[in-house]
């Protein structure tokens, strides 16, 4: 009851004309970057983060959420048409998609990632709708211990699943938490590791970092690669209509994509990368003709494009009830949301239900702006893709610059983001994620702040941690993980070892 | 030397390097101790904590054979400098002449011959740009050199 109470007054505060607009111009605006390789939610909700500052909050969230799901619509369009993803979550959506797109039915492909994103969504807002509120009930509970050992998990969950080993992974994760701690610490005013430069005393600016790590680092990679030869197709109504069995194929491993997708939205360190790439596992496991992966097997392209959006839907379910953001651009969220001066929690729900509802209803209608959208615009963003990288790539620079600009006003900034743009680069040469690395940079304060409140209650005692119930659940998780990664990579090394003996034998 | 997974050695000697200087450094802050941390004993238990993966990393490494290392040096200059010049030169020369600039430069990375698209591309990205962060976000910036 107390939910339909709820998506009443969210339908109400939803349905003004204000944030009805901001709603379509973010879902707008997502499916757009979302397209366009290079760039994507991340660096869009940084730049448009100054906007937000001078419109109301609820039309503020909606629009950027409105950014960030809609991108998943969009990522999907140059995986099937370039072989390019267009977000990091629809990157295996490249390797069914674009062969359907040379067999000539890349309108299908288009069509159904369109319908399969509109289910994975909508399924993902109901999930949303019906955990959220317990989860914040739970959240009452918990203490800075507990926040403690979530974010802790949450950090072990994402170099875990991190490609390469869980070391290198857990390795960013660690070197993030490390530049987390440049700045001034709160809690005693004591300046950190700023070398006496003025501008760092704030810390490291976090839509430089996060441009300087992702967006450099694809442009630079992305310059002079030869884009396979692109699709020819007249893309119209005709061409994308699904056969019957292409829509029967589909249905179960949408479901199953939403299944997935929610469950990796939800757990925070996880999201819509890793959510589509285990949807596609889960695919060619349980089809009966695993060979047609990688040849234009449809359930390879519905059941990715299902979970990255139910993914990108449950993310908010730590962010709105527990006030932990799952991965970077929910941190960038949260951030827009204490600039408007409400604080995500488990108290959002009660504080500021007319905000939490709206918002959540306004994913409703965001999503049938995009499905309806989407469908006729189709030709509109395969015109875009034609625009040749070497004009698209300056732009990409220069945005990327005044956004980081626009966030302090200093010149600094831009020179930061080189920088660390530089490191980026180089990190990914050597294939260092750069995800887990966000991620450890800005839950670094959270957790200390959370470390020293949970050591000063007890008094210095470690042991905290595992008296408390909830907070050692998260410890056994988080333990389990990486018992798991260890004995992946100890038997894989164990099986190198043995490869090498016999090859000296 | 060059068959060994050369990305893991240096990538982990280098994040050792990091976490080593993070140790040494955060000498200078308050140490304290777990019942009152003081600002240096995140930074340092980190510094200490990625050290050591790093030598985990590395050294596995020297035994493994990897793919050879492709940077794309050339290019990865021209993006570094382009970004370096819109920076330095936005307030000198105004907006749309530092994105002109700035736009050349980038656009050098590209091996496509010419000069010609060069120039169009640079152009009309300034353009956008005007329209998109003076005309449509308000931005305060300088459009020209003779600008307030």
């Amino acid at each position: 009851m107390e939910i339909l109470n709820g998506l009443m007054l969210g339908l109400e505060a939803a349905m003004n004309p204000q944030t009805l607009l901001y709603c379509f111009i973010g879902v707008f605006l997502g499916t757009l970057i979302g397209v366009l390789p290079g760039i994507g939610a991340l660096a869009t909700i940084s730049l448009l983060l100054p906007v937000t500052y001078h419109i109301p909050p609820t039309a503020a969230i909606v629009m950027l959420a409105g950014v960030y799901y809609g991108a998943q619509y969009g990522g999907s369009t140059a995986s099937i048409l370039l072989n390019l993803p267009g977000t990091p979550s629809s990157a295996v959506t490249t390797l069914d998609g674009y062969p359907m797109a040379k067999q000539g039915r890349a309108g299908v492909a288009l069509f159904m990632t369109t319908i399969a994103s509109f289910v994975g969504s909508m399924l993902g807002i109901l999930v949303l709708v019906l955990f959220s509120p317990a989860i914040a009930e739970l959240g009452l509970k918990f203490g800075p211990a507990e926040y403690f050992a979530m974010m802790l998990l949450g950090l072990v969950a994402a170099s875990a699943l991190a490609s390469g080993s869980p070391a290198k992974g857990l390795a960013m994760v660690v070197f993030g938490l490390l530049l987390g701690t440049v700045g001034t610490d709160i809690n005693s005013g004591q300046a950190r590791f700023e070398f006496g430069i003025p501008e760092l005393t704030d810390g490291i600016n976090l839509v430089a970092l996060a441009m300087g790590m992702f967006g450099i680092a694809e442009v630079v990679s992305s310059i002079n690669q030869v884009r396979e030869g692109e699709v020819r197709e007249d893309i119209n109504m005709r061409t994308m209509t699904p056969t019957r069995e292409d829509v029967r194929q589909s249905i179960m491993p949408m479901l199953r994509g939403t299944a997935v997708g929610s469950f990796f939205g939800a757990l925070p360190g996880t999201g819509a990368s890793i959510a589509s790439f285990m949807s596609y596992a889960v695919e060619k496991k349980v089809a009966k003709d695993p060979s047609r992966f990688g040849n234009g097997a449809i359930e390879g392209i519905t059941g990715p494009e299902a979970a990255n959006n139910a993914a990108a839907q449950t993310a908010f379910v730590p962010t709105l009830s527990l006030g932990i953001p799952g991965d970077a651009v929910m941190a960038l969220m949260l951030g827009a949301l204490i600039i408007h001066g409400i604080q995500p929690g488990p108290l959002l729900m009660t504080q500021r239900p007319e905000l939490f509802w709206g918002l959540i209803v306004s994913f409703g209608i965001g999503n049938v702006m995009l499905l309806i959208l989407n469908l006729p615009l189709i030709g509109m963003w395969v015109a875009i893709l034609r625009i040749p990288y070497r004009v698209l790539f300056p732009a990409i620079l220069i945005f990327i610059s005044l956004g980081v600009y626009s966030v302090n006003n200093n010149t600094f900034d831009v020179y930061m983001v080189a920088f660390i743009g530089a490191i980026g680069y180089l990190l990914a040469v050597m294939k260092f994620e750069a995800a887990p690395l966000l991620l450890g940079f800005v839950l670094g304060p959270l957790m200390e702040e959370n470390l020293r409140r949970a050591l000063l209650l007890s008094r210095g005692d470690m042991m905290t941690f595992l008296e408390r119930p909830i907070s050692a659940g998260f410890l056994a998780f988080g333990a389990a993980i990486v018992l798991w990664s260890v004995w992946t990579s100890t038997r894989s090394f164990l099986l190198e070892r043995e490869r090498l003996k016999d090859k000296m034998a | 030397m060059r068959d060994k997974d050369v990305r893991d050695i240096v990538g982990g000697l280098g994040l050792a390097a990091v976490g080593l200087f993070a140790v040494v450094y955060g000498q200078r802050y308050e140490f304290g101790d777990l019942n009152r941390m003081g600002p240096g004993y995140f930074p340092v238990v980190l510094g200490l904590m990625l050290a050591v993966l790093g030598v985990l990393i590395a050294l596995p490494a020297f035994f493994r054979r990897g793919e050879p290392v492709t940077v794309a040096w050339k290019t990865f200059g021209l993006v570094m400098a382009c970004i370096s010049v819109f920076a330095f030169t936005l307030k000198l020369l105004g907006l749309v002449l530092a994105t002109v600039l700035a736009v050349f430069v980038a656009s050098l990375a590209d091996n496509a011959p010419g000069w010609k698209w060069r120039v169009a591309t640079a152009s009309g990205i300034a353009l956008v740009t005007w329209v998109v962060f003076k005309l449509g976000l308000g931005m305060v910036l300088p459009t020209w050199p003779w600008s307030p």
